[in-house]
């Protein structure tokens, strides 16, 4: 192991920060967007997409790195295995990454959850041989959209952005800060804060 | 708190240094249910030619900026607090935020060659659990399956979430729990106890992520980053399965 896989603790603390910044670590913001409440998780997720698919291929037309990893399509076990994902997140409020930054925010709830994933992880060692199997079925590629569609990237990213930028102003526009139902409003007295005040937007 | 976060900073930068003194690893790619690497790919991912030195020079900015970075963070804190932000929020907009940790996982995929993802790091530390009682069945994880890279994003992002915490100045643990929801499953309907919900959601969580090859950020925000089909397809299904879920546990 050499030294360069230290950046992943940097790289690391900067993803929790950002989650627990955005307010993803309070269940009530994940399952808000499958109610269609609070949409802070699509607005997180896109822009997201977007920041990080200019850098990435800013930095493929700068040839500062010939490729980067994509990950295989497997038309089934992708919308099976999100669709179960789903489930479980418009549930327990919560995905994978939300439930280790909660843990790191000294949140108690969060740790069935966390030894749920553990549990989860052990129980797909022990049944790989049904998950492949899923896994499995139809064909895999990595061939990204813009190769698939025979377009340039930078169409597909474009088109991307015209698609944020279109729900972000429905958003904005329709919600009317609908979406700050479920925003906590610290409540800050003495310097320490008491509780939370969930308010509701009029 | 800015000494704090000058600690902070001069620390991630001489972690950077220390890391771009280095070569760049050649860990073999993965063999797991994790796209960690392209798990098609059994040969590393292929670089640039002059990458080894143009990777350095990147990895040098990126210790900067992780400075400045830090630095920024620090600033904003304070005027925040100093503005008298008792009863604000201190939550950042998921714009801004979701742009950040899109810049992040750009970051990993450039200069690293790594996704940012959790659903592997817990699927390596539940390989080891899994071999403490059948060898066999540890295995299946392949040797160092991502190596320690997965790990090492795990513990960073307890951590985040810790210092984000502990920027926040919130100190009793009951203070950011917000409102007691109704868990999941059989306890939403006083049957079970409420960590039940929690635990099974974590449950079908993680082996979800081994079906689909990723969580929401190994494969829905680092795949969708290089507009890979998967990630697109999995945020489909995600919301296939998410909706219906919250409305039946939580009402419409």
């Amino acid at each position: 192991m050499t030294m360069t896989v230290l950046w992943a603790l940097p790289l690391g603390v900067a993803f929790g920060f950002a989650l627990d910044r955005a307010g993803l670590t309070q269940k009530e913001r994940i399952v808000g967007i499958f109610r269609f409440r609070d949409w802070s998780v699509l607005k997180f997720l896109l822009s997201g997409l977007i920041a990080g698919g200019l850098l990435v291929q800013g930095a493929l037309a700068l040839k500062l790195v010939a490729s980067v990893p994509v990950p295989e399509t497997r038309l089934v076990a992708n919308l099976v295995g999100g669709a179960i994902f789903g489930i479980a997140m418009g549930s327990g409020g919560f995905c994978s990454g939300t439930i280790l930054a909660a843990v790191g925010s000294r949140r108690r709830d969060v740790l069935p959850a966390l030894l749920g994933l553990l549990a989860g992880g052990v129980l797909g060692e022990l049944w790989h041989g049904p998950v492949a199997a899923v896994r499995a079925l139809g064909p895999g590629s990595t061939t990204t959209v813009p190769d698939a569609w025979g377009v340039s990237a930078w169409y597909v990213l474009g088109l991307l952005l015209e698609v944020a930028l279109l729900a972000f102003y429905a958003i904005e526009r329709g919600s009317s800060g609908r979406e700050h139902a479920a925003k906590p409003a610290r409540s800050l007295v003495g310097g320490k804060e008491q509780q939370l005040v969930y308010s509701r937007a009029p | 708190m800015a000494r704090r976060l000058v600690h902070v900073g001069v620390m991630l930068g001489l972690i950077s240094l220390w890391a771009c003194d280095r070569e760049q690893e050649g860990e073999p790619a993965a063999e797991s249910l994790f796209c960690e690497h392209p798990a098609a790919a059994p040969a590393p991912v292929p670089r640039h030619p002059t990458s080894k030195r143009i990777e350095r020079g990147l990895q040098v900015s990126l210790a900067g900026l992780a400075l400045v970075g830090a630095g920024l963070v620090g600033w904003n804190e304070r005027r925040r607090r100093h503005q008298g932000a008792a009863g604000r929020a201190t939550d950042w907009a998921p714009y801004a935020a979701g742009a950040g940790l899109g810049a992040t996982i750009a970051v990993s995929l450039v200069a690293f060659g790594h996704p940012v993802g959790v659903a592997g790091g817990i699927q390596q530390v539940a390989a080891g659990v899994a071999t403490l009682g059948s060898r066999s069945a540890g295995a299946l994880a392949g040797p160092g399956a991502g190596g320690s890279w997965p790990l090492l994003i795990l513990v960073g992002l307890v951590a985040g979430g810790l210092l984000s915490r502990r920027l926040r100045h919130v100190r009793s643990s009951a203070a950011v729990a917000g409102p007691a929801l109704t868990a999941p499953l059989g306890a939403a309907r006083g049957r079970l106890p409420a960590w039940t919900g929690a635990f099974a959601a974590g449950v079908l969580l993680q082996i979800a992520a081994l079906i689909a090859g990723g969580c929401t950020s190994g494969l829905a925000l680092s795949g969708g980053i290089v507009l890979a089909p998967a990630a697109f397809l999995f945020m489909l299904g995600m919301f296939a399965g998410g909706i219906p879920a919250a409305r039946f546990w939580r009402g419409s």
